[in-house]
């Protein structure tokens, strides 16, 4: 008789033990499933409700899995939302209830859900099933200083106190001067290069090992960049940078687009003609922000040294986005997770 | 009167018996599930953390099949917890070697690593499993620098 009891007991403690673990194993893969929804959506907003929708697809079409990797995150187990803010901390809205254009919804917050079956604890509590949550907040976030990632070139600001430096949208400018004095830069620049030569718009390591790292591979080669100090102008006058720009624009399909719109609305582009420059004070070389821009085509870089070289000023620059981000002021943005 | 002790006495050792064999099966079962469960979930947080770390990770290959030192660097991450070979796995007999790094490209760029197993023998008490999973992808949030 009290075996009996003991083995009841036993029995009840042994099948929690199994229970438990399969929720401790389920509410780890729902962490997984909600980490790298809220980065996958995070990486669609671009202040368009096409952003939105777009990162709601994407946690949709996760292919992580929960139950020991078998069930997707939705269906009559399991659920997932996905909500949206202006700020990591909410207000969150659904999709549907966001303004059109949700301008500056650049946090994601996603919650899964799910309903981990219970065999062995049902005879010692009553319920069949516990239910196991998890959540993320993923978003935008602006970033002041640069380890890797940024282009070695540096376009310069005549107007250090407008909050966009001067620039305005689809207009070229210059990222490294012609050589000498007194030549002209690219359309949106003020004026003409009175610069000394070696100052032209490279910054950073040159020697003729790292170039093509840091032109094509955004190979920062042990220099920062960082808001409010010297960029470190270092020349750039060597002609093999001409090659490298060719080379790193032709790494993006679409070779057509010259304004920002076509771009982004390109269904070829793969954002390789996309970079992230520190823009510098023209007078002190301070810089002042980073900025996206947008390389022109392959084969526009000359590369005798007469010519300026030009970009196309883009906006805020959100890394791995080739659709620009939800920002609305200028800077660089990195998508990470917050909560 | 004798014989009546005498076949309580059996009685109370056949129940000794079977109870030991229940209780035998009961403590194996939950050792089993247990330390297979065990297993899975650090399995499950090693991949997660290959995932994210090959997400981060400067890719250097012009396309889906990735670089042997990317490749390396991930499966380190995923059977040692660090980019370099160990000595000591962060689970029974794993090794580099049964961890699948799948980058995805869109229009000749890196969008997303998956890392996953495929070989790998969970050895729990009774059974070995050979798994294929656990499975985890992150949108990829690296560098690239192509060759």
């Amino acid at each position: 008789m009290l075996f009996a009891l003991m083995a009841i007991v036993l029995f009840a403690g042994i099948g929690m033990s199994v229970d438990i673990g399969r929720m401790f194993i389920a509410k780890h893969e729902a962490q997984v499933f909600t980490d790298a929804g809220a980065l996958a959506a995070a990486l669609q907003l671009d202040g368009t409700t096409q952003g939105t929708l777009n990162a709601v697809a994407a946690v949709d079409n996760s292919s992580n899995r929960w139950d020991l990797g078998t069930r997707q995150f939705s269906g009559t187990l399991a659920s997932h939302t996905v909500k949206f803010a202006t700020s990591s901390s909410g207000p969150w809205l659904s999709q549907s209830s966001l303004p059109n254009p949700p301008t500056a919804y650049k946090f994601v917050q996603v919650l899964a859900s799910v309903s981990v079956k219970l065999y062995f604890a049902g005879v010692v509590i009553p319920q069949t099933s516990q239910t196991v949550n998890a959540s993320s907040v993923a978003g935008q976030t602006p970033i002041t200083k640069m380890y890797q990632g940024a282009f070695p070139f540096t376009p310069m600001a005549f107007d250090a106190t407008d909050p966009t430096v001067g620039f305005t949208q689809d207009v070229q400018y210059t990222i490294r001067y012609p050589s000498g004095k007194n030549k002209p830069p690219c359309a949106g620049d003020n004026g003409f290069h009175t610069r000394d030569s070696s100052d032209r718009g490279y910054w950073g390591d040159n020697s003729a090992s790292v170039i093509r790292q840091r032109i094509v591979d955004d190979y920062q080669s042990g220099a920062v960049a960082i808001i409010g100090q010297s960029i470190g102008l270092s020349g750039g006058a060597k002609t093999s940078e001409s090659s490298y720009l060719n080379e790193r624009s032709q790494q993006d399909p679409d070779q057509t687009s010259m304004t920002w719109a076509d771009y982004k609305a390109s269904n070829t582009a793969n954002g390789r003609r996309l970079v992230v420059m520190p823009i510098t004070n023209y007078n002190t070389g301070i810089a002042l922000g980073f900025a996206s821009f947008l390389l022109l085509p392959a084969g526009n870089y000359d590369h005798t040294g007469n010519a300026a070289w030009c970009a196309v000023y883009v906006g805020p620059w959100t890394q791995d986005q080739k659709l620009g981000g939800a920002s609305t002021t200028a800077g660089a943005y990195q998508v990470e997770l917050v909560q | 009167m004798k014989r009546a002790r005498s076949a309580e006495r059996g009685s109370a050792a056949i129940e000794f018996a079977i109870g030991a064999m229940v209780m035998g099966l009961l403590f194996l079962g939950t050792w089993e599930f247990g330390y297979a469960f065990y297993v899975y979930n650090n399995l499950l947080a090693a991949v997660d953390a290959g995932a994210k770390y090959a997400a981060l990770k400067t890719y250097d290959s012009g396309s889906a099949i990735p670089s042997s030192a990317f490749k390396t660097a991930v499966q380190n991450m995923v059977a040692y917890g660090q980019p370099s070979a160990g000595t000591k796995p962060v689970a029974p007999g794993l090794t580099p070697g049964a961890v699948v790094v799948t980058p995805t490209f869109t229009n000749g760029v890196p969008t997303q690593m998956t890392v996953s197993l495929s070989g790998y023998q969970l050895n729990a008490v009774v059974q070995t499993f050979n798994l294929s999973k656990p499975s985890v992808s992150y949108p990829y949030l690296g560098v690239y620098s192509p060759p």
